[in-house]
């Protein structure tokens, strides 16, 4: 007699027969869209500026700028977490990896809670930033590589799927988060802590239950009916790359410009959006109507992460990078063009595709780096290559944020002091085809030996056996 | 002797009620953004 596999193990979610693979895009969305409210912390500012003056700012209130640091500590702990451990969660699995995620995010939250009520600032950069970025990292690739392993037929798909969800997450997040300030506003509270302790709890629970519900399939396992292709596409490989001897390829590196750089260029405009739109159309568009604008755009951004992946799977994912490069350079040396003539209908039509090839970028790398570095390790390389989004993070604003004032600082006209911006736009994504111009096969000598391979599996075939 | 029938995990309705559970906040948080959206077309 064997005893049952623990809770958490990952021997206990592998997946029996009869499983419906299709419960685990549900539960990789349970995930992502708690997460993807990080993308809404912004709606937390105004109210955090005034916590001790309720009304308006004094003098001991937090400043915007000090508030800044909160989101951009999150997103490189992202980064971070999601490339140091990458081997865990490969090692654990997605139940563990999913439940301590939202251990760290939902957690985050209520030390950040203590932090506004305390009123001190560290709590908030060590909870939300630090500890609720973790949770982040960990939560962005484990569902992601799960949901690989699960449509082999349809990796750009099933990545889409739950990194769309990712930018949905702020679409939640952010009317949620004023519902319940306006709730729990005060006399004596502008009702940030409060809302901090609720959102904590609720993604905690959701998270959880996407972690409890998610499964693994058993080794060996394939869609019903689908036959791996005889002849793959050329760069669509049926041998597996160690985590560790990836960074040792010229591919993984070429990727993570690839993501860089075109994560770069999209960055760089989306925080810029709102300003640059009444700024370019002086007079013609109101605040309302750029918030509007906002709104649309990141309509676009969740949209073309489930558009663009799925389209990968036909096209091809280096020609699919292609697309966005080759468009994108087109798109950025049109825009000032758009704001020379006039037309407000053109240059948000240039931008919601930008957008949306922003959003594509995301969702179809995990699956870029499962046809070239093979299934087994793709979470782990996954979390690697997405420290290239924290660069990324920290180049767009800056590069646009400087140029802009660099411009104007020597005379040129606000409205057209983002033509020179959108030229440099351009110009990395020259530099970004290129790099995917690059990307070949693995050389084989950095693939796992074949009794290597053999032997993980016939582990992992005796642990669904046990799980059976 | 029993005949061996293979462990259902899943049903339909454990289906539905999970996609829903995903779906209808996602739903929200998308409607929501259009309505602001629309004031870029006002």
């Amino acid at each position: 007699m064997t005893a049952a596999p623990a809770f958490f193990s990952r021997e206990r979610i592998v997946a029996g027969p009869g499983f419906n693979r299709w419960l685990v895009p549900p539960a990789a969305l349970a995930v992502h869209l708690c997460i993807g409210q990080a993308y809404a912390f912004s709606v937390f500012n105004a109210p955090l500026t005034k916590v001790i003056g309720i009304t308006q700012s004094t003098p001991d209130d937090w400043k915007l700028t000090t508030l800044g640091w909160i989101f951009s500590l999150a997103i490189v702990s992202l980064g971070l977490s999601a490339a140091f451990a990458g081997r865990w969660i490969e090692k654990v699995g997605p139940r563990v990896a999913m439940f301590a995620a939202a251990c760290c995010f939902g957690g985050g939250f209520l030390v950040s809670a203590i932090g506004v009520w305390a009123h001190q600032i560290w709590l908030l950069y060590l909870g939300y930033g630090v500890i609720g970025g973790c949770g982040l990292g960990i939560g962005y690739v484990s569902p992601v590589s799960t949901l690989i392993k699960w449509f082999p037929d349809r990796r750009g798909m099933s990545t889409g799927m739950a990194i769309m969800g990712f930018g949905g997450g702020a679409m939640i997040g952010a009317p949620l988060s004023v519902y319940l300030m306006n709730s729990f506003k005060s006399a004596t509270s502008v009702g940030v802590a409060e809302t901090f302790v609720v959102m904590g709890i609720v993604y905690f629970v959701s998270m959880c239950i996407g972690a409890f519900a998610v499964r693994l399939p058993a080794a060996g396992w394939k869609p019903e009916g689908w036959v791996a292709p005889a002849a793959p596409k050329k760069l669509v490989t049926s041998n597996h790359v160690h985590i560790d001897q990836a960074l040792k390829t010229p591919q993984f590196w070429l990727m993570w410009w690839v993501l860089c750089l075109n994560v770069t260029a999209g960055i760089g405009v989306i925080g810029q959006a709102s300003v640059m739109i009444q700024e370019s159309f002086s007079g013609r568009v109101s605040a309302a109507a750029a918030a509007g604008f906002v709104g649309l755009m990141s309509l676009f951004n969740m949209g073309g992460r489930f558009v663009w992946a799925s389209a990968s799977d036909y096209l091809g994912r280096k020609t699919t990078y292609y697309v966005f490069f080759a468009l994108g350079i087109f798109l950025y040396a049109m825009v000032p063009g758009t704001g020379h003539m006039g037309s407000v209908a053109l240059f948000v039509l240039c931008y919601l595709v930008i957008i949306s090839m922003y959003g594509g970028g995301f969702a179809t790398i995990p699956a870029y780096i499962a046809d070239v570095f093979g299934t087994k390790f793709v979470g782990g390389i996954h979390g690697r290559i997405l420290t290239a989004w924290s660069a990324a993070g920290v180049f767009g604003p800056v590069l646009v944020n400087y140029i802009r004032q660099y411009q104007i600082d020597h005379g040129v006209a606000k409205a057209d002091a983002y033509t020179v911006t959108m030229y440099i736009m351009a110009a990395l994504l020259v530099v970004g085809f290129l790099c995917n111009l690059f990307i070949r096969p693995v050389h084989e000598k950095h693939h796992m030996p074949q009794d290597e391979v053999t032997e993980t599996d016939a582990i992992a075939l005796a642990a669904s056996a046990a799980a059976d | 002797m029993a005949e061996i029938v293979p462990r259902q995990h899943s049903n339909g309705w454990l289906l539905i009620v999970f996609w829903l559970y995903v779906g209808v906040p996602l739903a929200w948080g998308v409607i929501s953004t259009i309505g602001k959206s629309m004031a870029l077309f006002k």
